[in-house]
């Protein structure tokens, strides 16, 4: 029996000196573990937005990190997700410092509903988080999210009332669009397409104008598109009534909307 | 425990004893808290304040079981009170790192914290404690059995 008391006496001992020992020397070296996340940079390249969240990981404790992840989840006002996007990392050595760079990258037209994007400012939320396992027996999670302005390439888009213009030989359509660039990532540079199609849906009408409205830099007036465009169309084919589309492209996007016309009967 | 079976100076010296250990541990919290919150920053400070009475509390038992088993050495007790106290350790750590998953949630900033392992092994360091306990609770009973049927000096077989 004293000899059994004995065995387990020291078996708790030296459990728990391995205790306390882990304990301390976990705590330390979280203590030295740095996890810098900087400013997300929007950046512009080959169409495509690309949000870049530099990271610097400094271990400095007595246990690897393994198993890094970062995952960015981008979601819209109701929650809808827009963009995912994870960087893995299998192991941070100690005494090891690493840079890595988490991007995030995306052309307008691989978020679902984007059209609702290029005519509405709203607010995105962005969640990132990070996973690691420390020491390989502490698993760990950090979310944390933030909001990040969207600003609509299209914003309050207007196309006014169609007009009929007749001359000798033509008959012109004219009619009015203004938007304003709030985004400040998207150049609009392009084309925008009208199409004057009768009631029959026959087009008897196209004509092409170049849009170069530059990115919001931020200051007080946004950069504003306003011009009357005027589409010749075939006299013999033109009804009362019909519709007009008009197809923005971009080399980031492409957007079409129609409107309806209704002329007055030539008394 | 039967008081009367002790004299009046060996219960000042009990008490006493047990006393000063309880204190012991007491400060030794103190000591530990102290070195533990001066490494923390304001923000980590926040993220475990919520879980500063959970350890006050438990350091609090702790000392009021020291004080408890010292007092009552030398009886039967000293044992049951050693296997309260373990299994004190098991439920109480359980019960306050929800079973070894830490989830807090600060403004927009939520943590995550998989104590699993630790609390693996405290469990399994109190089960041996308990072990010991209930061994060392029979051997103390056959000594005192034993030193009950010792034959009388001068005995005659």
């Amino acid at each position: 029996m004293k000899h059994v008391l004995r065995a387990l006496r020291w078996a708790t001992i030296i459990l728990w000196i391995l205790l306390v020992f882990l304990v301390i020397t976990l705590v330390y070296s979280a203590f030295n573990i740095g996890i810098n996340i900087g400013e997300p940079q929007l950046l512009v390249k080959d169409d495509r937005i690309i949000w870049a969240i530099p990271a610097r990981i400094n271990n400095s404790g007595l246990y690897g990190i393994y198993d890094f992840n970062i995952t960015t989840v981008i979601e819209d006002a109701d929650g809808v997700i827009l963009l995912k996007s994870s960087r893995f990392v299998p192991l941070i050595s100690k005494e090891e410092t690493r840079q890595i760079w988490h991007n995030i990258s995306t052309s307008l037209e691989e978020i679902p509903n984007y059209q609702v994007y290029l005519t509405n400012d709203t607010n995105f939320i962005i969640k990132p988080s990070i996973r690691l396992n420390f020491a390989k027996i502490i698993p760990f999670i950090f979310t944390f999210n933030s909001t990040i302005p969207w600003g609509a390439p299209l914003y309050n888009l207007h196309i006014g009332e169609p007009n009929r213009q007749f001359n000798a030989t033509h008959c012109i359509v004219s009619l009015n669009v203004s938007f304003e660039n709030h985004s400040p990532y998207v150049n609009l540079n392009g084309t925008l397409k009208v199409e004057v199609l009768n009631q029959n849906e026959e087009k008897i009408g196209i004509n092409y104008f170049p849009i170069n409205v530059p990115p919001y830099q931020g200051n007080d007036n946004y950069p504003a598109y306003n011009e009357t465009l005027s589409i010749p169309v075939d006299i013999s084919k033109l009804t009362r009534s019909g519709k007009i589309r008009l197809t923005f492209q971009t080399s980031m996007f492409s957007y079409e909307t129609e409107v309806p016309y209704e002329f007055e009967e030539i008394s | 425990m039967n008081l009367k079976k002790f004299p009046k100076r060996s219960i000042s010296i009990r008490i006493l004893k047990a006393g000063v250990k309880a204190i012991l541990v007491y400060i030794a919290y103190f000591i530990i808290a102290h070195f533990i919150f001066t490494l923390l920053t304001q923000q980590v400070y926040e993220l475990i304040e919520e879980y500063s009475f959970l350890i006050e509390g438990f350091f609090i038992a702790i000392a009021i079981f020291v004080f408890l088993i010292e007092f009552s050495s030398g009886t039967i007790f000293k044992y049951m009170l050693e296997f309260a106290r373990s299994l004190f350790v098991i439920f109480y750590l359980m019960i306050a790192l929800k079973s070894g998953i830490i989830d807090v949630n600060i403004q927009n900033v939520t943590l995550v914290l998989n104590l699993q392992f630790f609390l693996l092994m405290v469990i399994s360091i109190n089960l041996i404690e308990i072990a010991k306990t209930v061994l060392s609770a029979i051997d103390f009973l056959h000594e005192k059995a034993e030193g009950e049927l010792q034959p009388s000096t001068g005995a005659r077989i």
